[in-house]
């Protein structure tokens, strides 16, 4: 009897699975922006839980914080900067649908093969041999991160005062 | 095939498939923006399980992979923000954000 109770890590999975479909179909489907940049962030939340499910807890919390809190937060204040549009934005078509299945399985299709094979569960990473590496390895790649966050700062003051 | 893998690759298949769908159909920048987001997470998720399957055992590989996410997130808001200042730059210039308009700014 236990063998046909899934476990709690399938049944998050699917629970996320299931948020991550309709959210992108939301994201599709609404008429308004507004609702469209609402359900990204719902996509968002879906795919932090796959993170922390697949094992990469210190990502699924960091993609919570950065991208729902900084980037969706970005496009709403777009939304209200310019305001909602008067007819809809989205042709949908057919034809489109089946190319963006079509290209998205060619993209995942050779992780699906490599899949079969079988994925040993992940072992706890130290956080501090992550710290480590992101100081002693790739210094360079933070420098940028750095520089790039420092021109948004730039960037965000330059469009507040309307240069 | 271990099930909770496969319910992620459905996943990214499927955000990859309607980010992909939203680029081609959208008439609105802001709109591609939202589409192209949603393919990010798509791929995000899809460059974890490529390295769950190949690497899978090498600490190693998995921490470098882990840095190389924890530096997309971050460069995507970045992204964001430049895109952000340019659909607002261009609002205030066309008092519209349509990609047929945006034709009109050739040189």
């Amino acid at each position: 009897m236990s063998l046909l109770i899934p476990s709690i890590e399938i049944i998050v999975a699917g629970i996320a699975l299931v948020i991550a479909i309709m959210a992108g179909l939301g994201v599709i489907i609404s008429k308004r922006s507004f609702y469209s940049i609402i359900w990204l962030s719902v996509v968002g939340l879906a795919v932090s839980i796959i993170m922390a499910i697949l094992g990469f807890t210190y990502l699924a919390v960091f993609h919570l914080i950065m991208y729902i809190g900084a980037t969706i937060v970005f496009l709403l204040f777009v939304m209200a900067a310019i305001g909602e549009e008067r007819e809809s934005s989205i042709r949908h078509s057919i034809t489109a649908l089946i190319t963006s299945f079509f290209i998205a399985l060619i993209l995942t299709f050779p992780i699906f093969t490599t899949m079969l094979t079988g994925i040993k569960p992940l072992e706890p990473i130290p956080w501090s041999l992550i710290a480590e590496k992101l100081f002693s390895t790739y210094w360079l790649a933070g420098i940028v991160i750095l520089v790039a966050l420092a021109s948004i700062l730039v960037e965000v003051i330059a469009v507040a005062r309307k240069r | 095939m271990q099930l909770v893998p496969f319910m992620a690759w459905l996943a990214s298949v499927w955000l990859i498939a309607i980010g992909v769908y939203g680029v081609l159909t959208s008439a609105n920048v802001l709109r591609m923006l939202v589409s192209i987001e949603t393919l990010f997470n798509g791929v995000i998720v899809a460059l974890l399980l490529s390295m769950l399957a190949r690497g899978s055992g090498t600490i190693s590989l998995i921490v470098d992979t882990g840095i190389l996410v924890l530096a997309a997130v971050i460069l995507t808001a970045v992204e964001v923000a430049v895109l952000a200042a340019i659909i607002l730059l261009l609002y205030r210039t066309k008092q519209t954000v349509g990609v047929e308009d945006l034709k009109e700014l050739r040189g």
